[in-house]
């Protein structure tokens, strides 16, 4: 934990001085590329490892075809978000990179970026909102993550004749806290077993939460065979409260998504048995590609990246993570 | 005619009509059919907006009553657990909250693991066993709360409860729930609906129970893939394949819409044939204006064309009735477009013909006059010239006749003076044989005279030759008695030595000289006998010789005698003929005399007579020159006749034509 505070205080400071040294670079020629593509990335909040992560390749990746990336962070405040989009505009930025505040501000976001085109990342505007070669997402699919949760549990826990599941879920709202539950459920309703959901709820992202969910789940005296939660964070707070009430947490499958530093840590200690690895750095990379492309004003398919078929979403695959793997993620 | 007229007057208009009615028509029809499909279009497209962000914000609405409900009970929660109530103060929460809102008519209640359920005063909620119920065991699995699957209460009620576990740190395991009747969220469903027609249900997906429907009775009924409603069998199998893409099921515009936080779907749909009966009224609509379009301007069309062709017609009439040759018509030229300028031109038009009419009707009237005249003149001058032509021709013959003769006069007086010319010099060449004949004949007297003379002395040569010839004879006879007498004694001598030899020999050597002077008298006499041999020989050939020249004199002498006698009578005829010639010299000298005379006279003729042949072919020539002329005459004449004729013929159609026009 104090190793990601840490992170997120430098990628703040280094945005920070991105900023501040724009003009200076610019004019010393250091930021002039081959490209020469100027990016904003405005990003929800930047205290989240993954999206930390996710700025930090992004800038990486800008570095090295050239191109120059600014990174500003919108503090969780939609008007802050909204207020950058239309600075950058005003700045003749050539593309904004966007992590929303809130999905349901896309219109207002793309009414404000004005002629400039918008790659959304790390949670999903409604489809209606996204236009190809314009407004596009690029992330990974919830739908694979929940997918490979539940196949995984399928996997482990296929001898049982019916298995009581547990649901940890994000933020009520949340695209990924939709997709990864929908998708968890659809697989177990395809899989034929006998199922049951024995607790589903939101513990929006939080592992202390979780860990008081999971603690009244327990005092129901209620069997069950597995815990599966839309992140890490979570997983880590079912962990703690295993830990609490005494119960080893290795004893059944505790699954997470993200496959954070410590989601990774927790896999390694045999305490968490899978994550699923959103790729933060191959979102961020794909990110800018495919905003450079749609600021030279040709298609995403430009990127190299490849794009779904209606041409709004470029999807980066998902990894399945457990311990026989964890070692290159951590 | 006039039939003809209102034709022509119908085939213009029939022309234009037909030319820009259809053109109309079709433009119209296009035009009619573009709008349609346009229409058709935008109306299913809009149909098909229209029912998506209908169910979007039905959906959003559904959403936020049920969230709206949701936190009203979350509130209630958090209020129990935070105060901690006794059971006393628990019962008096649940009693304020009872009747609060219509939605939840039981209001809040709460159960615990023994069985134990509290209800507001008054509510109707009763549950003989609530830990086995339904809203009791979901809402064990959560501790926000949330809405149930659908079951049947104990009343026989579809419901849905939202429930949750009651986290109000007693240690109890509780749970807290309050019931919605399927019927009233059918009831907020179908509310909600914004496009007319539309009609929505509600699925819940985990159980496919239907949640809401307009039809009371399907409510809380499984959604079957199998139903025998085609069009919810339909619907079921999208569910099943949770393929939520808009679509056409059993005729009917569908679109699906998930509800946020909770596994329900809402179906929306709204059967095509009504979004396709505005496009259906379009096309009426549409129909409708485009015939009454093309109907209306085919009248105005109709109109205005005939209201152009009005004049036209009448004009037409006016045009027709000249072509009849009728100029007494009179044009109305009114307006100053194209039509009265036409008409104003038709008005000068006549009146400049009529004048023009009556000037070729004068015009007509006095050819015809002039050419009856030229005809009788030129059929007179016609018969005058064939009696002309005919006696040139009689005359030509006559000519020519003549010519002929005179030409063949020529020809035999040529022919004669030719002759005449031949006689003359065939009888100077007779006269200048004749003379040379003379000449000759008279050499040849002289001649024959001198040959007589010649034979005279040859004779007397001949006879002194026969003498000296005798005399050899008689000489060479005394040689051959000589030459017998030498022979003798040449064989006396051969035999005196033959015994001189022996007696010689006799006598032995003594007798030897003699012996050599024997056999050399021997030799001797043999020589002597063979001389005498050879002289004989001699002898006898001068003899036959001298023989044979006194038979040959005597013969000569006998010829000559012959010649001379024969030429004695040559001679005489010579003078005969010599004299004979010398007549016939005469008479040729006077008959070549007489033949100069005669053609003298011959060349004379012939010269005249061939300049009369010439003088005879020239007449000749011209009359054969007028002959032409007056057969050209006669021809032209007839011609001329001809033309003044078709001049007649023509002037009399002129005359006709003209009297058609009326003026």
């Amino acid at each position: 934990m104090k190793r990601s505070v840490k992170k997120i205080f430098s990628l703040m400071l280094a945005a920070a001085l991105m900023l501040s040294g724009c003009g200076q670079s610019s004019a010393s020629g250091v930021s002039v590329s081959g490209s020469g593509k100027k990016l904003l990335m405005t990003v929800s909040d930047g205290s989240d490892t993954f999206r930390a992560t996710l700025a930090q390749a992004a800038q990486d990746t800008a570095a090295r075809i050239g191109a120059t990336l600014d990174v500003v962070d919108a503090q969780g405040s939609i008007e802050a978000q909204v207020q950058q989009i239309r600075t950058a505009q005003e700045q003749g930025y050539d593309a904004v990179l966007c992590c929303p505040v809130d999905t349901d501000t896309a219109v207002q976001l793309e009414e404000s970026a004005g002629d400039i085109p918008i790659v959304f990342m790390n949670s999903c505007p409604d489809d209606k909102r996204l236009e190809a070669d314009r407004y596009m997402f690029v992330g990974s699919d919830e739908l694979v993550a929940g997918t490979f949760q539940a196949e995984y549990a399928l996997e482990k826990l296929g001898a049982k004749n019916e298995i009581n599941v547990l649901i940890f879920k994000g933020e009520k709202n949340h695209s990924a806290t939709k997709g990864r539950t929908e998708a968890v459920k659809n697989t177990f309703a395809d899989s034929g077993k006998n199922v049951n959901i024995v607790f589903e709820d939101y513990a929006d992202w939080s592992t202390d939460k979780a860990a008081e969910m999971f603690k009244i789940f327990l005092s129901l005296g209620v069997p069950y065979d597995c815990v599966i939660c839309n992140n890490d964070s979570m997983a880590l707070g079912i962990i703690a409260a295993c830990k609490d009430e005494g119960i080893d947490p290795s004893s059944f499958p505790i699954m997470g998504v993200d496959a954070t530093a410590d989601g990774c840590a927790a896999i390694a200690d045999g305490d968490m048995a899978f994550t699923v690895y959103q790729s933060a750095t191959g979102q961020g990379e794909a990110g800018v590609m495919v905003a450079v492309a749609l600021a030279g004003g040709q298609s995403a398919s430009a990127s190299g990246f490849d794009v779904s078929e209606d041409g709004k979403y470029v999807w980066v695959p998902f990894e399945q993570v457990d311990a026989s793997n964890v070692g290159a993620y951590r | 005619m006039e039939n003809e007229v209102q034709k022509g007057g119908l085939s213009i208009k029939t022309k234009l009509l037909g030319t820009i009615l259809p053109v109309v028509i079709v433009i119209v029809a296009l035009l009619t059919m573009v709008s349609y499909m346009i229409s058709k279009s935008i109306i299913t497209d809009n149909s098909e907006d229209l029912l998506s962000s209908s169910i979007e914000n039905q959906a959003n609405e559904i959403e936020a009553w049920l969230n709206e409900n949701l936190a009203a009970f979350q509130a209630v929660k958090q209020n129990i657990e935070g105060t901690k109530p006794t059971d006393a103060q628990l019962q008096d929460i649940l009693n304020q909250y009872y009747g609060y809102n219509a939605n939840y008519p039981d209001g809040i209640y709460i159960a615990d693991a023994q069985g134990n359920l509290i209800t507001a005063e008054g509510s109707a909620k009763t549950d003989a066993n609530p830990t086995s119920s339904v809203w009791y065991k979901e809402g064990l699995t959560r501790i926000n709360m949330g809405f149930t699957s659908a079951y049947e209460n104990e009343d026989g009620t579809a419901v849905v409860s939202a429930s949750g576990i009651l986290n109000d740190g007693s240690g109890k395991q509780r749970v807290i729930s309050a019931d919605m009747t399927l019927q009233r969220i059918s009831i907020i469903v179908n509310s909600l609906i914004e496009m007319k027609n539309a009609q929505a249900f509600l699925v819940s997906t985990s159980s496919n129970t239907i949640l809401a429907h307009r039809d009371a009775s399907l409510i809380s009924t499984q959604l079957d893939a199998s139903s025998a409603d085609s069009f919810l069998s339909g619907v079921a199998q999208r569910i099943a394949q949770r393929d939520y893409s808009d679509a056409e099921i059993d005729g009917n515009l569908t679109v699906f819409e998930k509800i946020d936080g909770t596994d329900w779907i809402l179906v929306s749909y709204i059967p095509t044939s009504i979004v396709f009966a505005s496009v259906n009224q379009v096309r009426n609509v549409m129909l409708i204006i485009g015939i009454v379009s093309v109907i209306l301007l085919a009248v105005i069309i109709e109109r205005v064309v005939h209201m152009v062709i009005k004049p036209v017609k009448e004009l037409t009439s006016a045009i027709t009735k000249m072509t009849d040759g009728d100029f007494t018509i009179t044009v109305k030229a009114s307006g100053s477009d194209e039509i009265g300028m036409m008409s104003r031109g038709v008005e000068k038009f006549v009146l400049s013909m009529r004048n023009m009419i009556a000037s070729i009707h004068n015009v007509s009237d006095r050819l015809r006059s002039q050419a009856d005249e030229s005809y009788d003149v030129s059929k007179q001058m016609n018969e005058a010239s064939s009696l002309q032509n005919l006696s040139m021709e009689e005359l030509n013959q006559t000519v020519t006749q003549l010519s002929t003769s005179i030409g063949e006069i020529a020809d035999h007086a040529t022919q004669l003076a030719a002759v005449v010319s031949e006689t003359r010099d065939d009888s100077e060449q007779v006269n200048a044989k004749m003379k040379e004949t003379v000449e000759i004949s008279r050499q040849g007297r002289h001649d024959m005279n001198q040959v007589g003379d010649a034979m005279s002395s040859i004779n007397s040569s001949i006879e002194r030759l026969k003498e000296a010839i005798d005399k050899v004879g008689a000489a060479s006879g005394e040689i051959t008695n000589i030459t017998t007498v030498i022979a003798d004694i040449a064989e006396e001598t051969n035999l005196l030595s033959l015994n001189a030899s022996i007696e010689a020999a006799r006598a032995g050597e003594s007798g030897r000289g003699f012996a050599v002077v024997a056999t050399q008298i021997g030799k001797l006499a043999q020589t002597s006998s063979d001389s005498v041999k050879t002289i004989e020989g001699l002898i006898r050939q001068i003899n036959e010789y001298v023989g044979n020249c006194v038979e040959l004199s005597d013969g000569s002498v006998e010829s000559i005698n012959n010649s001379s006698a024969l030429i004695g009578t040559a001679l005489n005829t010579f003078d005969k003929i010599y004299d004979n010639i010398g007549v016939a010299n005469d008479l040729v000298q006077s008959m070549i005399q007489k033949v100069e005379q005669v053609d003298d006279v011959a060349t004379n003729v012939a010269a005249i007579s061939q300049e009369q042949a010439a003088s005879s072919e020239e007449i000749s020539a011209t009359s054969d020159t007028m002959v032409e002329h007056a057969r050209s005459i006669t021809n032209n004449s007839e011609s001329v006749a001809e033309e003044s004729r078709k001049l007649t013929q023509s002037s009399n159609e002129l005359t006709e034509q003209i009297n058609i026009f009326k003026i």
